[in-house]
């Protein structure tokens, strides 16, 4: 197990010691989560370089307190840039115009915003009700009303949106009175 | 338009259930109303963000924020973490596929010791009465019946008799039928004499062989071969080489090719 406070002063050490044992512990479980989700291992390797570069240089420009364990943070942050990856490439497919080439250092940069501000939704989404947490994971999964309704056992479609409603104002009320939040929305 | 009908509608731009005319109004709102537009772009980026198979992208973002990430990743600190990254992944690879790799080895090893004994166990030396068994092979030689010949039953049984093995049977009709034939002759002591080689009747075979070869007929030369397979099977390759030679001398021969190849493996 390696310590929070040791991994994150690894990386800003560069400490080729501390990261190797990074390297054997969490690369594994990485390449497995790749390669099963369309990837292949030199992808596994890329994206796991990328998630403790994008780690250091966050805790470079403002030192955070990572509330998990450093592995479970590091594979977040792997799972997230690879999900980034592949949504690139559907949108590559399906539409030409909006692949803008970036160079890497922009491309890394904007991962690194889009990171935070996920960290900024879920850490959000983890705070309200159970109750409204799971009505949001189906709603902003595009489950129609109709099957919100079946699936919480409302008594009609009406209390459903009533309910969707009131999570979602929760939701983004909490997230847009976050000081993060002013830095990290869309204009 | 209270909270909740506002929610509707953006729901309903979110989720493309608004016509082409009703969309053009409301990105004209979202374009005059910077609340309106803060609020539909939160939930935009909570469709993408929050389901597992998609990615909420910045898109329209403080450039601030994107330029000071840019200047970080490439500043010297971080690019020698990155090349500490590299050389510690090459390390981690190399040790990897070296575990790989010896596993591998052994692997492979005890793989081709399985292949040798089931190999050895299998098959053992190649002897002569297995070449017999190889080269045995009697689907090409003639019918015992020519057709647009009245029908010769007794011929026919032979035959049938001879395929289904029963060569004992097919030689009480094949001798008879020897005695009392002119045409078709060479067949017959074709059959005659393979029957009595695979009841191991060597020296009738041997006689009803070289029969054949003597005769002037077209099926004449076959008698060759099989005096050769006949040697095979009597395990005598030295008499079996000296026949096969002379198969092997012309090209025309029957079984040239299988003459030769036999003879390599003598």
């Amino acid at each position: 197990m390696l310590d929070n406070t040791e991994a994150l002063n690894a990386l800003l050490e560069n400490d080729a010691k501390v990261i190797s044992v990074m390297y054997s512990k969490i690369l594994p479980k990485v390449q497995k989560f790749v390669i099963q989700n369309k990837g292949q291992q030199v992808d596994a390797e890329d994206i796991f370089q990328k998630a403790l570069l994008q780690i250091a240089v966050r805790y470079r420009r403002e030192p955070f307190q990572i509330k998990s364990s450093f592995e479970a943070y590091v594979f977040t942050a792997c799972k997230n840039l690879w999900r980034r990856e592949l949504n690139k490439n559907k949108i590559r497919v399906t539409d030409d115009a909006i692949l803008e080439l970036h160079h890497e250092e922009r491309d890394m940069a904007l991962a690194t915003f889009e990171q935070e501000r996920w960290e900024l939704f879920t850490e959000k989404l983890e705070a309200i009700s159970e109750n409204c947490k799971k009505i949001l994971k189906l709603f902003f999964g595009k489950v129609s009303y109709e099957r919100i309704v079946k699936v919480m056992g409302y008594s009609s479609e009406t209390v459903a949106r009533q309910r969707v409603f009131k999570c979602k104002t929760k939701l983004t009320q909490a997230i847009t009175s976050d000081h993060r939040y002013n830095s990290l929305k869309e204009l | 338009m209270n909270p909740e009908e506002e929610n509707t509608y953006i729901e309903d731009y979110l989720l493309g259930h608004l016509s082409k005319t009703e969309e053009a109004s409301f990105e004209k709102r979202m374009s005059e109303d910077i609340r309106f537009r803060e609020s539909v772009l939160i939930q935009k980026q909570l469709f993408d963000a929050l389901p597992e198979n998609n990615w909420s992208s910045a898109e329209n973002v403080a450039e601030k924020r994107i330029q000071e990430y840019e200047a970080l990743y490439r500043d010297k600190e971080t690019l020698q973490l990155k090349e500490t990254l590299k050389n510690v992944n090459r390390t981690y690879q190399k040790k990897n596929s070296k575990s790989t790799r010896v596993w591998l080895f052994y692997a492979s090893a005890a793989l081709i010791a399985i292949i040798i004994s089931i190999g050895v166990l299998m098959s053992g030396p190649q002897n002569v009465q297995e070449l017999y068994v190889d080269y045995y092979d009697t689907s090409d030689i003639p019918s015992l019946v020519t057709r647009g010949v009245k029908e010769d039953t007794l011929l026919i049984n032979a035959e049938r008799y001879f395929e289904e093995g029963k060569y004992q049977e097919a030689l009480t009709i094949l001798d008879a039928k020897i005695e009392t034939t002119t045409k078709n002759k060479a067949s017959i002591l074709l059959y005659k004499g393979i029957s009595e080689m695979e009841l191991n009747q060597f020296q009738k075979a041997h006689t009803t062989f070289d029969q054949l070869s003597n005769t002037d007929l077209m099926d004449a030369p076959m008698g060759a071969w099989y005096k050769a397979l006949l040697y095979l099977k009597m395990d005598d390759p030295e008499k079996a080489k000296t026949i096969l030679q002379e198969i092997s001398t012309s090209s025309s021969n029957y079984k040239y090719t299988e003459a030769k190849e036999l003879l390599e493996k003598l």
